[in-house]
């Protein structure tokens, strides 16, 4: 060991022996009653405005299980749709000799989201509800995984 | 006894440790008293799992090292540009207290009081590795891991830190004599409250982890 060595256990021991005996400060006297406010503030709150994540196991697999019934009907009720209504597709040549202003692209833009939304409007509908639906069974499962896990003693640590 | 007074004899028994550890590393208290906050209210959130925890100290100790080090990442950013606004050192002057049990005589509770004070007034990226290993007990690897850094790089500036802090502490304390009874030397009060002191305790911490 040389010198410069010692010395840096030297300081190592110093620093250890001066900090290690400092000991633990004293909280603020208005902490717990924060805590205690703020957690009361929690509770007050109903289920809806929680995050889901604190829901209970058994709400978050209510929840979970209906959207599960929504796709279902969902994929029943698609069988209903007309598939006569589908047109073929949009014809953009006539739009080549617009001036491609901002203007014109919007409007085209909007009017063909609109077209398609009245003509598909029960499908768009279908599809915008069991992506949400598939969205929250995804992240409700995933949660639920997580409590099922955490209650077998697994821990997640960075 | 419901659970709120439950959870109520909880919050008693840990918030010293959890503050004192939310404060060294954050060295304000006004911070350190929203980190405990926060780590009460996700220890509330675990409460009723906290019988599959065999360490719930260890557990709430590590809840705060987290804390505390996304608080300084998150708003190292608002550290920079406020610190001529920062009430840093004003609001310390009453962070520094200690429960009365722990304390035998009022010479050393001056004498913890100033070596927490030069602590803080370390630069972030001394303070921090410095508490968590001297404080917080972990190892210079774990530190590593935990801040992104090299372990070269961590080692050094707890050296640094600790040249630093020793450096202070001769400056206040007469080693033959022991304790120095007056307050905090000013002129070094004054030189490391600084605007550029200010700024490089927020900004270094940035460019030197990048959590």
């Amino acid at each position: 060991m040389n010198y410069k060595d010692s010395q840096n256990n030297d300081l190592e021991r110093w620093a250890t022996d001066e900090l290690g005996k400092l000991p633990e400060l004293k909280a603020p006297e208005s902490l717990v009653p924060n805590v205690m406010n703020r957690i009361v503030r929690m509770e007050k709150r109903t289920r809806w405005q929680r995050p889901f994540s604190d829901w209970n196991i058994f709400w978050q697999s209510v929840f979970v299980s209906l959207c599960g019934l929504i796709i279902v009907a969902g994929v029943y009720l698609s069988s209903y749709v007309n598939t006569d209504l589908i047109p073929s597709a949009v014809n953009f040549s006539d739009i080549k000799n617009y001036s491609p202003t901002f203007l014109t692209v919007l409007q085209t833009l909007f009017s063909t989201l609109s077209m398609l939304f009245q003509q598909f409007k029960v499908e768009i509908l279908i599809i915008l509800g069991l992506s949400l639906c598939l969205y929250l069974i995804c992240i409700g499962s995933i949660t639920i995984g997580f409590k099922l896990l955490y209650s077998k003693g697994f821990r997640y640590e960075k | 006894m419901n659970q709120h007074e439950q959870f109520e004899q909880f919050v008693r028994r840990y918030q010293n440790m959890v503050y004192t550890t939310a404060m060294r590393l954050l060295a304000n208290n006004a911070d350190a008293q929203d980190i405990a906050q926060e780590v009460f209210i996700k220890a509330y959130q675990r409460f009723p799992d906290f019988n599959g925890i065999s360490n719930i100290a260890a557990w709430l100790r590590r809840v705060a090292i987290n804390f505390s080090l996304n608080h300084l990442t998150r708003y190292r950013n608002r550290l920079g540009f406020f610190s001529e606004l920062s009430t840093h050192v004003d609001d310390n002057e009453f962070a520094f207290d200690y429960p009365d049990q722990n304390v035998k005589t009022v010479e050393d509770i001056e004498k913890y009081k100033i070596i927490e004070e030069l602590v803080s007034k370390l630069p972030a990226r001394q303070r921090v590795p410095l508490v968590l290993f001297h404080f917080e007990g972990l190892s210079y690897e774990e530190i590593a891991e935990q801040l992104g850094a090299s372990l070269g790089k961590i080692k050094t500036d707890i050296h640094r830190g600790r040249i630093e802090l020793q450096k202070q502490v001769q400056l206040h304390f007469n080693s033959e004599d022991g304790i120095k009874p007056e307050k905090i030397d000013k002129e070094i009060l004054n030189r490391q409250n600084t605007k550029e002191h200010k700024q490089q305790n927020g900004l270094n911490f940035k460019i030197c982890y990048e959590l």
